[in-house]
């Protein structure tokens, strides 16, 4: 069982990786990711819900890597032309370019997706607080993550305000893409008009800057301080490479 | 030990609006009591609540205000600056934003309330027994918050600003999610700590201010139409038809005054603590 450390450590190598590798091996990585929390029981799933929050993220990534890849080919008007139905074409570098960036985002965010439905709010502030942080950094950083953890339960309930409304939030993909915009501003404004109401909630019962907040842990972890190291090294070095790459002009 | 609270002509109006939020307010809360603070959406009533706990001074320092806030015997001029907790303690009205989110159960939000108004924490267990105690929720106290219903994350919101056993308790239109055997609990509640806090609490409905306060405050358009106690409340109730939802309330008062001499009537009265 991988501590909340050594999972990060994982976490940061696969980011570097989306950030240095050539794309087929970040494709690679991303099914090992995808697979991760039925190989291993450290990236399990937390609740139910999670595990409901990672099927419907394939749905949204398909979504926007499809528009993303597409919006590339046809901006970018580089290369041969891939003829498509109804006398569309699109360009072949720009299809490239778009899979790239859509494979890049896709391992970047799986990864921090798996790490964050596999670790509870409790296992990350032990762990913060482990490594020193003050309180007035570890609240507004679990506020932060308590909001990533709401934020399928919000977009249930506007999708469903919507749909109350006849917006065809769960029709084809383009309506679905159009309905996206009429989401994202109420989730936007009700994400603000939540966190002003949740700051001045915790404000009224008397948290400050200087306030101290304690978590026990809820159950003694093994650590595997030497993993964390050769992880963070691996990250380190691939960066450096990159970095030796840049210079040499590759 | 409750405190009384006096408000001298209390005016305050939002940084860049064109109009107060608060004309002029003039009233005198006694220790101990529970007082209601009536009157339709957009009347003031939790701007006034924000101004009692120093959320609105500490808020909006470039606010325009005036008059004087008195809280026990510290006077306020024009209003707190700084958040009053815990000697004032104040419920908002959402339960789902008074939960922290990062606790993981009742017990542990609890924890975190005593923590901050610096309670030791030699003292913690005797506080969450009492909270528990008058509040009935000693099943709830290791429950994960997220798995509660919406009575009962209501009853735990209320837990975390009373555990700390404050002077003065503040809700924010605490009917919103409440059925009427919990309002009747919530009432129950109000007036067993009502020995210890003065309660201010807003409603735009007079259920619950019939159950449980003493003291009425009707607002309107930033003014204050009406202060007095029960017995003067019900006598002009009659006033305030076009602005609060009180027909059903002026038939059974006039029922009651009707029927005073029969012993229905009288068992009805005290029921409502009619006077």
């Amino acid at each position: 069982m991988l501590d909340v450390r050594t999972k990060a450590s994982l976490v940061v190598l696969f980011c570097v990786c989306g950030f240095t590798l050539p794309t087929p091996i970040q494709a690679g990585l991303i099914l090992v990711v995808v697979f991760l929390p039925f190989l291993t029981s450290s990236f399990r799933f937390v609740s139910g819900r999670a595990a409901t929050a990672y099927r419907k993220y394939f749905a949204y990534a398909f979504t926007l890597t499809t528009v993303l890849i597409l919006l590339n080919g046809m901006l970018i008007q580089n290369g041969s032309i891939v003829q498509l139905p109804f006398g569309l074409h699109l360009y072949e570098s720009g299809l490239l370019f778009g899979l790239r960036i859509a494979v890049r985002l896709l391992l970047l965010s799986l990864a921090l997706l798996i790490f964050f439905l596999s670790t509870n709010i409790r296992s990350i502030a032990v762990e913060l607080q482990r490594l020193g942080l003050p309180s007035q950094v570890i609240l507004p950083s679990l506020l932060a993550f308590q909001f990533v953890d709401q934020l399928p339960i919000r977009i249930e309930r506007i999708f469903a305000a919507q749909e109350a409304r006849g917006a065809p939030v769960r029709s084809h993909m383009l309506k679905r893409i159009r309905s996206l915009f009429t989401i994202l501003s109420p989730l936007v404004l009700e994400s603000i008009s939540e966190s002003i109401e949740r700051g001045t909630a915790l404000e009224l019962r008397g948290f400050r800057g200087t306030s101290h907040i304690a978590f026990q842990p809820s159950e003694e972890r093994v650590t595997h301080p030497a993993v964390s190291i050769i992880l963070l090294s691996v990250s380190l070095i691939l960066v450096l490479w990159r970095i030796f790459q840049w210079l040499l002009g590759s | 030990m409750a405190l009384g609270i006096v408000t001298d002509r209390f005016s305050f109006r939002y940084p860049g609006a064109q109009k107060d939020s608060l004309t002029a307010i003039s009233l005198s809360i006694p220790p101990k009591s529970r007082c209601a603070i009536l009157g339709p959406t957009s009347a003031g009533k939790t701007t006034f609540l924000h101004a009692l706990a120093g959320s609105l001074g500490s808020h909006y320092p470039h606010g325009s205000s005036a008059g004087v806030i008195t809280i026990g015997d510290v006077a306020h001029t024009p209003l707190p600056a700084q958040i009053l907790f815990p000697t004032v303690s104040f419920l908002l009205q959402d339960p789902h934003v008074q939960m922290s989110g990062i606790y993981e159960t009742v017990s542990e939000e609890l924890h975190f309330s005593l923590s901050n108004a610096g309670i030791p924490i030699r003292l913690h267990e005797e506080h969450l027994d009492w909270v528990a105690r008058i509040m009935n929720i000693h099943h709830l106290l290791h429950r994960n918050t997220s798995t509660l219903s919406g009575g009962e994350l209501q009853r735990a919101a209320l837990a975390t600003v009373l555990v700390v056993r404050p002077q003065v308790l503040l809700f924010d239109e605490p009917t919103t999610s409440l059925d009427i055997p919990s309002q009747h609990n919530l009432a129950r509640v109000m007036r067993a700590i009502s020995s210890e806090t003065t309660i201010l609490f807003t409603d735009t409905s007079l259920d619950l201010a019939f159950l449980a306060a003493d003291h009425f405050c009707v607002l309107h358009k930033s003014s204050l139409l009406f202060f007095g106690d029960r017995a003067a409340f019900l006598r002009e109730l009659e006033r305030f038809s076009d602005i609060l939802p009180c027909h059903n309330w002026t038939a059974i008062s006039r029922s009651i005054i009707t029927h005073r001499d029969n012993r229905n009537g009288m068992r009805f009265a005290r029921l409502l603590r009619l006077p």
